[in-house]
């Protein structure tokens, strides 16, 4: 019986998963850190 | 070099050797073949699991005691991340089911009260977004992820106290009964260390988005 498929549905999916995780906390940290520059040139605008 | 970048190295480096192990070192099992294989990052991802619900535990009566807005912090990320990695285990138990049990799910004790701790987990996320007040949301949320961890024992113990399918205790009171290979369980105890390390390096980085968000809100609302 040839089980490999599973085996490998198994591992993708894990690293898909975690894959996916990281890649939307490092879009949060880009978009907070944009955030962040803006807010800066607003304060010395004020 | 920063805790962050530290572990993220260690993670990385202990995931790589995980998989060579898993591979080139661990046997095959004579009677599953190599789809057991799948075992040890699916176990890996159920104790990370409940590693993180026990921070959000241990995080939420220390936030409801001290008050700091830390530990409500911590047990807000941890529960996402412990989301995380109980999905993993929903999603992996059944590629290892369908062969092995010829079903992809079935309503058995330990899988059902795993996706009753997921359930638990997810409804605690939606909660504090639901709540307007970032206190009472904080507040409310440390109530609900303290009795939220009682059923973390109940899925450990499930297989003990039902009657289940499901493989037997492979570490804590496993012992020889167990009848693992010692060199499966040392693959184990390797992708154990990987996902713990990968776990506090998400929390690291989970915790100061957190800070962060919370600081510019705070200078919006200051502004």
């Amino acid at each position: 019986m040839n089980n490999t498929i599973f085996l490998v549905l198994a591992y993708m999916l894990i690293w898909g998963v975690l894959f996916g995780y990281i890649w939307n906390i490092q879009k949060k940290q880009k978009r907070l850190a944009r955030e962040v520059e803006l807010l800066k040139s607003e304060a010395e605008c004020k | 070099m920063n805790m962050k970048n530290l572990f993220a190295i260690i993670s990385l480096v202990l995931i790589l050797a995980s998989i060579v192990a898993i591979f080139y070192y661990a046997p095959i099992e004579q009677t599953m073949g190599i789809v057991q294989k799948i075992f040890y990052f699916h176990v890996a991802s159920a104790w990370t699991g409940f590693l993180a619900f026990g921070v959000v535990f241990v995080c939420s009566i220390l936030f409801l005691w001290k008050k700091k807005e830390v530990f409500d912090s911590l047990a807000f990320c941890s529960a996402e991340i412990g989301v995380l990695f109980t999905s993993l285990v929903l999603l992996t138990g059944p590629m290892w089911a369908k062969p092995i049990w010829n079903t992809y799910w079935t309503w058995d004790p330990r899988l059902t009260t795993t996706l009753i701790l997921w359930l638990i987990y997810v409804g605690y996320l939606l909660l504090r977004n639901m709540i307007a007040s970032p206190e009472k949301a904080a507040r409310i949320s440390a109530v609900y992820g303290i009795i939220g961890f009682v059923d973390v024992p109940i899925v450990y113990l499930s297989i003990r106290l039902w009657r289940t399918m499901h493989p037997g205790y492979v570490m804590i009171m496993g012992g020889e009964s167990s009848g693992l290979d010692p060199r499966m369980f040392q693959v184990l105890m390797l992708s154990l260390a990987a996902f713990t390390f990968l776990f506090l390096t998400l929390l690291l980085i989970r915790v100061d988005i957190e800070k962060l968000t919370k600081s510019i809100d705070q200078i919006r609302k200051n502004f």
